[in-house]
């Protein structure tokens, strides 16, 4: 629920249970009043009435409009007021009354006499007021409504926009979020303290980024005197086999933190958007340029390759980082298919599948599959575990969907893609 | 044949210049910019090994200096960031070659070895070493004036055993040489291993010696008396 109808609701809420009780209550005393002021009027006729009879008959006794009436006799109480409907000829309606009943001693006859007052006139300034009352609170109502509607459009406007700003803010993205100014304080000082944390966050972010570029750059060097070392032992030849054995092993894993420092900044790289050099690929050419590296590997382990290329779809993107993508898929299915298995790419019009033979036939962790230094357990002794997330990478900066999948005992990889033809 | 070793860490200079002294080059050492610049302006060198993370100035300018002054000598840039700006950038100022940090000195000394022989085009586009005769130019190999029928991979092979003969190479080094700017590749051996016996075979079948001796399984080298 939104704020601003949150708020509504519980003002018209309120406003109807005031309207609710307060036009009934405020009926009600309104009416005792009248009344009570009629009460008063006809106890001050009766004693004008009381005072009259001591000099005039109370039998030849004439009223206007018979609002008294004098018969001999006794009411059971000495006085009584009490509302009585009438029907009245001349309206030829019932009318509310007020009626005074009390008993009088008058020459020593004792007569009752009943004093009655039309409450029409009152009645219907009463029934007046109360409906003027339910109009106003009506009206106010609708006003509460209109501003709520008001207020959301344009008060509330900035702070909308400060949200949907927020929503599309992306801090691995470049485009900085400018959070325009605003007259209303509180808009004002929520845009400032956004503003101030996405700044401070995008400094952490590109420090961050920044230590990782520069630790892997530091690390060559020292790698490669360490490197250059062994190249000079290497070469005494008092080395036997079991110091070649050291030496060789060292060699490996130089080879290998550099590989961890290259593909550490290719992330970097690929995150800032560094392979910006778009332009179109023929994608069957680049398949086979690369497959061309691998031949001699496909050879030695006896892998069988088998190219379904149907379709020759271009696709408009980075060469380098294409070339990094798709080599990596197919380094992986050269990799990771037993001797004597088979590969197989498919190029469609917007879909390319490399499909290799699984070594165990079991699949792939899929929550693994994706996520740096995430290894597999049947991942190879040299992984560095980010190759695939560089290629997810790539993928999501080039608008592309990346899929696995495993089924009759072999991996697949889907790459789609849009052509451009 | 005489080179400059511009490079601020000492430690990697020095073992630079052991390894390529034992190959009989002249090695100068420059530790930053303004030696470097003194070291060009007074001598000739036929190789300049750069790199380009220069604590007193970018390395690239060191390489616009020597452009302008229209030096002839082979630049190859040295450095410890892998990114493909400084190399294009480099090559584009005239450097010959790119050697990202950490590499083999055997490596770095085929490559100072190509440029050389780039640079001197006349006679030097062959080497002889014993009954071969190598053409750099048409990338072929003869052996007793015959042509030696190798593949590309088996000739990169040959000529990286030839630029260092009487080194022992580790299978780690020749991997990363065949295996070029794609690192990802040889990380098993059997293809290394694979090419050496073939090239082997093919060696001694067209009557040559064979040269290339393994060393406990690890490493190789092709000795020459």
């Amino acid at each position: 629920m939104k704020l601003t109808n949150y708020i509504a609701s519980r003002y018209i809420g309120v406003a109807t249970i005031v309207v609710l009780v307060s036009v009934p209550l405020f009926y009600i005393v309104l009416q005792r009043i009248i009344w009570n002021n009629v009460d008063e009027d006809l106890k001050f006729q009766r004693q004008w009435l009381e005072e009259k009879l001591h000099n005039t008959s109370p039998e030849n006794f004439v009223s206007f409009n018979n609002n008294i009436i004098i018969r001999p006799g006794q009411f059971p109480q000495q006085e009584r007021f009490y509302n009585e409907k009438l029907y009245i000829a001349y309206d030829n309606e019932m009318v509310p009354y007020r009626v005074l009943e009390f008993n009088n001693v008058t020459n020593g006859k004792t007569y009752a006499i009943r004093i009655q007052k039309s409450l029409m006139e009152s009645e219907d300034v009463l029934r007046a007021i109360a409906a003027m009352q339910i109009g106003v609170l009506l009206i106010l109502l609708l006003f509460l409504i209109f501003i709520n509607t008001r207020l959301r459009r344009t008060v509330w406007k900035p702070f909308y926009k400060t949200l949907d700003a927020l929503n599309r803010y992306r801090i691995d993205r470049d485009e900085p979020l400018n959070l325009s100014d605003s007259n209303i304080q509180e808009i004002e000082n929520l845009n400032r303290s956004v503003n101030e944390l996405i700044k401070h966050n995008r400094e952490i972010f590109t420090k961050q980024k920044e230590f990782t570029e520069n630790a892997s750059h530091e690390l060559q060097t020292p790698l490669a005197i360490i490197q250059s070392d062994l190249d000079l032992l290497w070469q005494t030849s008092a080395l036997d086999e079991e110091q070649m054995h050291i030496v060789q092993n060292l060699s490996e894993t130089i080879i290998r933190m550099s590989k961890l420092n290259k593909a550490l900044l290719l992330l970097t790289k690929i995150d800032n958007r560094q392979f910006t050099a778009q332009k179109e690929i023929k994608l069957h050419v680049l398949i086979k340029k690369i497959l061309d590296q691998y031949e001699d590997g496909f050879k030695q382990k006896n892998i069988r390759l088998q190219l379904n290329m149907d379709s020759s779809p271009v696709i408009y993107a980075d060469e380098m980082s294409m070339e990094i993508l798709f080599g990596n898929l197919i380094s992986n299915a050269y990799r990771y298919t037993p001797e004597n298995g088979n590969v197989e790419i498919s190029l469609l019009s917007t879909t390319l599948i490399i499909t290799n033979s699984a070594i165990n036939n079991q699949p792939l962790e899929k929550n693994k599959l994706f996520q740096r230094f995430q290894k597999q357990q049947q991942s190879s002794q040299n992984s560095i575990g980010v190759g695939l997330e560089i290629c997810k990478h790539i993928c999501f900066q080039n608008n592309f969907n990346i899929q696995y999948y495993f089924s009759e005992g072999r991996h697949s990889f889907e790459v789609t893609f849009q052509d451009c033809n | 044949m005489k080179l400059l070793i511009i490079e601020d860490e000492e430690k990697l200079s020095q073992n630079i210049a052991t390894y390529l002294r034992q190959e009989k080059y002249v090695c100068d050492i420059a530790r930053n910019y303004h030696e470097a610049l003194n070291k060009i302006g007074g001598f000739d060198y036929d190789c300049i090994l750069l790199d380009i993370g220069l604590p007193d100035g970018n390395g690239l300018n060191l390489l616009r200096e020597l452009k302008t002054d229209k030096k002839t000598d082979g630049v190859i840039i040295i450095s410890a960031r892998n990114s493909l700006d400084d190399k294009i950038s480099g090559l584009n100022l005239g450097a010959d070659d790119y050697i990202a940090k950490p590499f083999h000195l055997s490596e770095l000394s085929a490559r100072i070895a190509a440029v050389i022989r780039r640079r001197h085009f006349e006679g030097e586009t062959q080497i002889v070493v014993n009954e071969f005769l190598i053409d750099t130019d048409a990338r072929t190999v003869f052996i007793n004036g015959k042509l030696l029928d190798i593949t590309k991979t088996q000739y990169d092979l040959f000529l990286y055993f030839i630029v260092n003969k009487n080194r022992v190479l580790s299978k780690t080094a020749i991997a990363e040489h065949l295996s070029g700017d794609n690192t990802e590749f040889f990380d098993n051996y059997d293809v290394v291993y694979a090419h050496i016996k073939n090239l082997k075979k093919k060696i001694t079948e067209a009557g040559g010696n064979d040269y290339i001796k393994t060393i406990y399984g690890m490493g190789y080298k092709f000795e020459t008396k």
